[in-house]
Parts: structure tokens; sequence; C-alpha cells
């Protein structure tokens, strides 16, 4: 945290510095606010003045994380200063990335939260906007916010933006001296040495930016190579970062020098340029073009042809649709369920990964090469024989059912072959896409066909578990006809259904039967209690009257044409409804509307009934009661 | 009780007044066919119209129980409800008594009237009811012969009926029952002398319950008694009856309390 305790020392500065710089400026303007600078959010403080719309900073500029309530464990600080609107002085980059401990100290009356991690420093200053003096790059690894050990260091120095002279890199175990000529080329011997700079363990020689020879010494075998001039190639000079490294290793593809660019030089080259890059970028989102990475190397370069550029345009576009489709099978739930238990699926999704790694992968690494720009400096054969690796053995060993296999082998190591590859590489994922889709429909279907029969049969073994449980001989006829007649219904609905055809009709009439089933059981229940609720409707239509020749309370029927019309003539239609080749909505209906009766009946006794049953006199239709009753047998 | 012992002390005091004959005699029997209506028609929560009408029948020398019309009898009265088991009444009889004598001697016809009360008692008996009927009819009559004058005698009736249903649990709608009944009435009255045993009637009727409002029954009944001119005499008949009961609820339906509240 004595980071941040200087960082607060600084900000204060500064601001005292913007409050001056105010007091001179005419058009001077103060920002004082968050900011997002590449993939840091924090607070920004510096002055701008205004001129044709356009901001230009000039004075201090500060840029840090913003303190809150919790101790960030990536902080980070930028600081420097701007003079019409470039970059000019001293700038400092600090970045952590640390753990916080989490025993606090007691020190100058400080609670004090140490820290372990990583701590990036880049120093450097700008004339003009453009790099000048020493640059360094420091990499420290921190215990108890001490530091333990140095992991990267570099020393470059500019002039005029251009890297000159000797410079230095360092990593834990080795370090790098290169040489470079005024104008930035690269230039004579590029050596790497143990840290105590007896063993020299790797050389490259340049003239005037070209690389001329490499020499590694590993495990004292010496591994040369000799970059022979080929002049009938030319040559491109570009900046040494990241791509030429790529550049060289692809290079390396077609001869078998045993040289590795993983490490030791490449690597430091590699790592600095990147952390340059990182600088670079910064400058890039307060949309200033500043070049640190600009030592000059030439490589050859084999211009692109249109007809190339062409192939590689439809191979991209080829090798989009390809990946997405490859991403898609690859991650499809149903598809990672279904593998597991069959094999066809299995090997289909063994194919596909085959491809992705030896052909899309491939083709995705030079489309970044082309985007790059690392594409145009190597022989195209080279590249994409080195891309292509290990194909040949996958086509034999992949054999799959009614699928033919395309012939991905390549001869010729050239675009027009490659885009024809991936041309043929889309049409085959195309093809196993819709079988795949169409096997995955199967399952799911097979699986919904299974899931959705276990779930009619025991329905149905519900209805048939109810109508025997309340079956018994103490029912009445009609009821017990009823009862028999809902089993007969569950076994010819079943028959009916066993023969469909498989589709999705079938699968529509078992989610039917299953609900109408439930209704079923509904109706059972009712039905079971029929003849109790006739009894119980009969003793509703009763008053107990006294007898007087008898000298006893008797029951006396009342509003006998109500009761009437639902003993004789509405209870027996609605019970004649049930029948095996009844329709789900007369189940329905018929519950419904024995329910609907009761309740109906209920309020009937209590009413003034006696239009209600002049009316009823009238007429003996069950359908024409029904509605007298003030229930329409209304579908449902 | 105080009736039975009433009944019994007039009883004696006739038989010490009367000279005893030597043998009774027994008429023969005269076949009679009664058709009676019972209306007890409810007109409050406690009250009942009684309304009953009797056409008797009896024989002729050529047709046998239905020769020709005896009497027609109006008896109304009103009941009082105590509670389900007891109810009590009080009206009058209006009973027209038509010349039946072979001789065809004297008016065709001659009214009789009567007040009566009664009692009535129900013992529920397992699944039957038995009833005890006490009933005081206090009576005015006239003979047909010239010269007859209304004579006023009591009459102490005690029937005792029983009512078994057949078909059902207990008696209710749709029950077929059966009845046995007797009934003893004794007369007294300053022209009863010697003959106090008006008539002993015992029936075996059979019923049906159609509902509580209405009931049919036919039975048969024999019936002894002493002639009032002559204790030694006795008169037997043998009738046919068939019976109708009806009775309807006269209140409106908003006064209709449930029934077996009666002692609420």
């Amino acid at each position: 945290m004595k980071a941040q305790f200087l960082n607060f020392t600084l900000s204060f500065l500064l601001l005292s510095l913007i409050g001056a710089s105010t007091c001179f400026g005419q058009e001077v303007k103060r920002y004082d606010g968050t900011l997002q600078i590449v993939s840091y959010e924090g607070n920004a403080y510096y002055n701008y003045i205004l001129k044709n719309g356009d901001s230009i900073k000039t004075g201090p500029f500060l840029f840090n994380n913003k303190l809150g309530k919790e101790l960030d464990t990536k902080p980070f600080m930028i600081s420097g200063s701007f003079k019409e609107g470039v970059p000019d002085g001293k700038w400092e980059f600090k970045f952590g990335n640390y753990s916080l401990q989490e025993e606090k100290k007691f020190v100058d009356y400080q609670y004090v939260v140490q820290v372990n991690g990583v701590q990036r420093h880049i120093t450097g200053s700008f004339k003009n906007g453009k790099p000048t003096g020493d640059w360094f790059i420091e990499i420290d690894s921190l215990k108890n916010s001490a530091k333990t050990a140095s992991l990267f260091k570099s020393k470059v120095s500019f002039k005029d933006g251009i890297p000159q002279q000797s410079f230095r890199i360092e990593n834990t175990d080795s370090y790098m001296i290169g040489r470079l000529l005024r104008n930035g080329d690269a230039h004579d011997s590029w050596s790497l040495f143990t840290k105590d700079g007896i063993d020299e363990l790797e050389n490259w020689k340049f003239d005037e930016g070209t690389l001329q020879e490499m020499t590694q010494y590993r495990d004292s075998v010496e591994n040369k190579l000799s970059i022979p001039v080929n002049i009938k190639v030319a040559e491109k000079s570009i900046n040494l970062d990241q791509h030429y490294i790529e550049v060289l290793k692809l290079s390396l593809l077609d001869k078998n020098s045993g040289l590795k660019l993983d490490a030791g030089l490449s690597e430091l080259l590699k790592t600095n340029a990147l952390h340059y890059h990182h600088v670079e970028d910064i400058f890039k989102n307060l949309d200033l073009n500043v070049l640190l990475t600009n030592i000059a190397v030439n490589v050859p370069e084999y211009p692109i042809a249109e007809q190339e550029e062409q192939q590689l345009s439809k191979i991209n576009t080829n090798y989009k649709q390809t990946k997405e489709i490859i991403d898609l099978l690859l991650s499809d739930t149903q598809v990672n369920l279904l593998k597991l238990r069959d094999s066809v699926i299995k090997n289909e999704y063994g194919y596909i990964g085959h491809l992705q790694e030896h052909y899309v992968n491939p083709m995705e690494k030079l489309m970044v090469y082309h985007n790059e720009s690392i594409t145009k400096h190597i022989k195209r054969p080279v590249l994409i024989k080195g891309l292509f690796k290990d194909q040949e053995s996958l086509a034999s060993a992949m054999i799959m059912e009614d699928i033919e296999l395309p012939n991905l082998k390549l001869e010729k190591y050239d675009l027009t072959e490659v885009n024809d590859l991936s041309d043929r590489l889309l049409e085959t994922l195309r093809i196993l896409q819709q079988k795949m889709d169409g096997q995955v429909l199967k399952t799911k279907k097979e699986d919904k066909y299974i899931h959705q029969e276990k779930g009619l049969i025991e329905q149905a073994n519900l209805v048939k578990n109810a109508v025997d449980s309340v079956q018994n001989k103490d029912h009445s006829k009609d009821v017990r006809k009823a009862l028999k007649s809902v089993n007969e219904f569950i076994d010819q609905t079943l028959t009916d259904y066993s023969v469909m055809s498989e589709g999705d009709d079938k699968i529509r009439r078992s989610e039917e039967l299953i609900s109408c089933y439930k209704n079923t059981i509904e109706l059972t229940h009712t039905l079971s209690q029929l003849d109790q609720e006739h009894k119980k409707i009969k003793k509703l239509y009763q008053d107990q009257v006294w007898n007087p020749f008898t000298a006893t309370i008797m029951d006396e029927d009342v509003k006998k044409k109500i009761t009437k019309a639902y003993f004789k003539e509405i209870s027996p239609y609605l019970i004649s409804i049930v029948k095996k080749d009844m329709s789900c909505e007369d189940i329905i209906m018929v519950d419904n509307t024995f329910k609907e009766l009761d309740a109906r009946l209920t309020i009937l006794r209590e009413e003034d009934t006696q239009r209600l049953e002049r009316k009823i006199k009238r007429t003996k239709d069950p359908t024409s009661l029904l509605q007298l009753f003030g229930l329409s047998q209304q579908q449902p | 009780m105080v009736v039975i012992l009433l009944l019994c002390f007039a009883f004696a005091k006739a038989q010490e007044e009367q000279i005893s004959p030597t043998e009774s005699k027994f008429k023969e029997p005269k076949t009679k066919y009664w058709v009676n209506t019972y209306g007890n028609m409810r007109i409050s929560k406690r009250l009942f119209w009684v309304a009953q009408t009797h056409f008797r029948f009896e024989e002729t020398k050529d047709t046998p129980f239905v020769g020709q019309l005896g009497q027609i009898y109006n008896r109304h009265a009103i009941g009082y409800i105590y509670n389900k088991k007891a109810n009590f009444a009080l009206g009058g009889v209006l009973r027209l008594n038509f010349n039946t004598s072979e001789d065809g001697s004297g008016p065709n016809m001659i009214p009789e009237y009567r007040i009566w009360h009664q009692y009535q008692f129900a013992v529920p008996l397992w699944t039957s009811m038995a009833y005890h009927r006490l009933r005081v009819e206090h009576r005015w009559t006239k003979g047909f012969d010239e010269g007859d004058e209304f004579i006023f005698r009591n009459r102490w009736r005690y029937m005792f009926r029983l009512k078994i249903p057949l078909n059902s649990p207990k008696l209710q709608s749709k029950t077929l029952y059966i009845a046995p009944e007797s009934e003893l009435i004794l007369q007294s009255g300053k022209s009863v002398v010697g003959s106090p045993l008006e008539d002993l009637r015992l029936n075996a009727t059979i019923g049906y319950i159609i509902n509580p409002r209405l009931t049919v029954a036919a039975g048969f009944m024999y019936s002894f008694g002493q002639t009032l001119e002559d204790g030694g005499l006795y008169n037997q008949n043998y009738t046919a009856r068939m019976h109708i009961y009806f009775s309807p609820d006269l209140r409106k339906r908003k006064n209709k309390l449930p029934e077996i509240h009666f002692r609420d």
C-alpha cells in the first residue's frame, strides 16, 4: 500500500499544478472525472484546450484507479504530461496484481495492509510525442510489499522516436543484448546469455535489419541456421514484435533446423514488444499514435495476388460458418447427452472434434495471420503445410456410417486447395449437422413417446384402480353399468391409440388422453357418489310431516316435479352418455353437469319454484329440462 | 282412569235395577258396508279440523251388505295437538238415520245429534304403533215409531288399535300395514236399562299409506251388542269397511313449522 500512498501524494501535487496552470491558460479547461482506458476504469485529472472542436490535452495528466472502501487488488497509475496534445516529458505506468495479506500491521500510527503479487513499472520520456531517452520496463514480484525478485527488465534508448545503439532485455535466468543502427535497423549480433554472462545460449545475426543466421546452443548441441539471402524475394521492413517472431517460426516450418522459437531470444523480444504495445494501446485510447515497438527488421514479402485475396476471403467466410456449426454441435446439450449412449452420435462427435483440431483450428490460425499481415511474409506452401499437419492420418482413421467422408487431403498446399477444402468441410459439417439434428430430434421424440406413453399408461391404470376401488354391489344398477363403461372406455381408447401410426398426431393424442383420463377419474368419483347424491337429494326434497292418523312423523316428498325430472329424466340421460365410445368432452360435460346439478338442486329447494314446476311438467326432454334448471350442456 | 271407573260404576248400577234375562239371545247377524272418509285438516300449529263423513249401507232381504243406505254420518270437531303422541278433540255429529225397517212404517229419515270429545294416545311399539282412544259422546236419538221422542244417552267408548307395518321398518309413505282393532262401546242414560253394552267391535284392517297426507284402508268387522230394549237380546253385524284418510295442511306455507317441534 506504500504505492498507493505515493499515488496520493503525487495526485495532490498534480492537482496543485493543474490549479496553478489554469491561472495562466486562456481557454484551459479542467477534466476531473471518470475515464476508461483499455480495460482500466478510474479517475482522470488533466487540462485541455478546446481548439476547433477538438480537445487538446495540455499539462500534467493523472489516471488512477478509484479508491473505494474495498481495496483494489489490481491498482494502476498512469502519469505524465502533455504538450499541445502530445505526450511530452516523463511518463510513468504502474500496474499491480496483488493479493492482500489478511494480517494488518500498525506502522507509524497507520494500519498497513501488505501485499503479495506482481508489479509492472514502465517509465520513459517523450519529446513532442516521440519516445526519447531511456525506456525501462521492470516487472517485480512482491512479498510482504517488498521486492523479492525481478521477473523481467528491459532498457531501450530512443532518440526522436527511434531505438538506438544497444538494448538489453532480461528475465529471471537470462539476458540478451541487441544492437541497432541509428535508423533503428536490427544489426550485428544479438546474443542471449545465462544470467551470469558466461554461456551464450543463442545468437542472431542481423545485417541492416535482415536476419542472416540463427544459432541456438541447447544441452551442448548447436543448432544453426543460416538464412540464405534470396535475391528474388523482395524484402520489407517491419517493426519487431510478436508478428516477426511468428513469421520466423512459420518460415522455419519447412526447415528441419531444430531451432525452437518458443523461448529464449524470441520470447524476450516478444514479451518486450507486448509491453510496449500495451503502452501504445493506452495512448491509442487517448487518440494518440505512439510507437515504441519500432526496431526495424526485414522480412521477405510474397505479395498476395488478387485471386489469393479472394480465396482468403472465401476461406474466411467458410471458416466462420464451419466454426459456427462446430461450436453449435459440440456444445449442444442433447448431443453431449446422446453421445454417452449412442455410438453413432459418439462417432460423429469425435469426427467433428478431429475436424476442428486438424482443419478448422489451422484455418483459424491462417485467418489470424492474414489479419495480422503475416501471411504475405511466408511462402504459402510453407505456411499451409505447417498449419495443416497430421491430416493424412485422420481421414483414414474415421469411419462413418451413411456419410461419405470428404477428401480432406492437401497436396499442393496452396490457397486454392485450402479454399476447396473449406468448401468441402463446410458441406460435410452441414450434412453432419442435419443428420445429428435429425438424430437428436428423433431421440427427443422417442424419449417423448416413451415418457408420454408411460404417463398415459400410468394415468389409465389410475382410472382403472379408481374404478376398482369404488365398484361394489351396493351401487345402483345404473351406476354399476356406468362404471363398467368407464373401464371399457379406457380399454377402447388405449386400443385405438395403440394402432395409431407414430407421429405428432399420436403424441398429441396421448396428451389428450392423459388429460382426458384425469377427467375420467373425476367422473368415476362422481359416479361412485351418485347413489349417495341421489339419496341426499331425495332427503333434501322431503319435509317432515306429522300424520294425525298414525301420530308419527313422516317424510313427505316436496317439489316432486323437480325431483322427478332429475331422477327420471336427467340423471338417467347423463348416465346413458357414459359409454365406451364417449368422447373426452362428454366426460367433462357429464361430470360437470352432475356437480352443477347438485348445487342447483340445493338452491331450487329453497326457492319459489311454482313457475319452474309448471314448465317442467310440459317436457320430458332431458336437455330442455337441464336448460329449465339453468344448466345448458355446454361443451367444454 | 276416571272415565273407566265411571263406566264400571254405571254398568254396576244398571245391573242392580234390571231383571236379568235367563239367557241371552243373539240375533242373526246383519251384513253392512261402510264407506268412511276421515279428514284431519291442519289449521294451525296445534289445531286441526276433524271432518268425517261415513256412508253406511246395510243388507236388505235380497242384497247383502249394500242393499240400502242406513246412515249418513257427519262428524266434525276441532282437534288439539298436545304433542306428537297425544291429541284431543271436541265437536258435534249430525247423523242421518234412514228407516231400514222391513215393514217400512215411520218416517224415512230421522236426524241424530251428538256432542263428542275424544282423547287419543299413541304408544310406539317396536316398529308398530299402538293407540288408545277414549271417546265420550252425548247423544240425542229418536226412534222411527210413532210417538217416539228424542232420548238422551251417553256413550263411553274405548278403542285399542295396532298399526303394524308390513313392508317398511316404520309407518311411512308407501307402507302396507295391518291394523287389528277392538272397541268397546258402553252406554248410559235413563233409557238404558240392562243393556249397557251397546257394541263390541272387532276389526281387522289392512291399510296402505300412499303418502303422509293420504291413506286408504279396508277391513272387516264383527260386532255385537245388547239391544236397548232387551239386555238379553244381542245384535250381531258383519261389516265390510272401506276408509279413506286424508290430512291436508290448510295453513299458509310460511306457517308450516317443522313438525317435530310441537313442544318448542
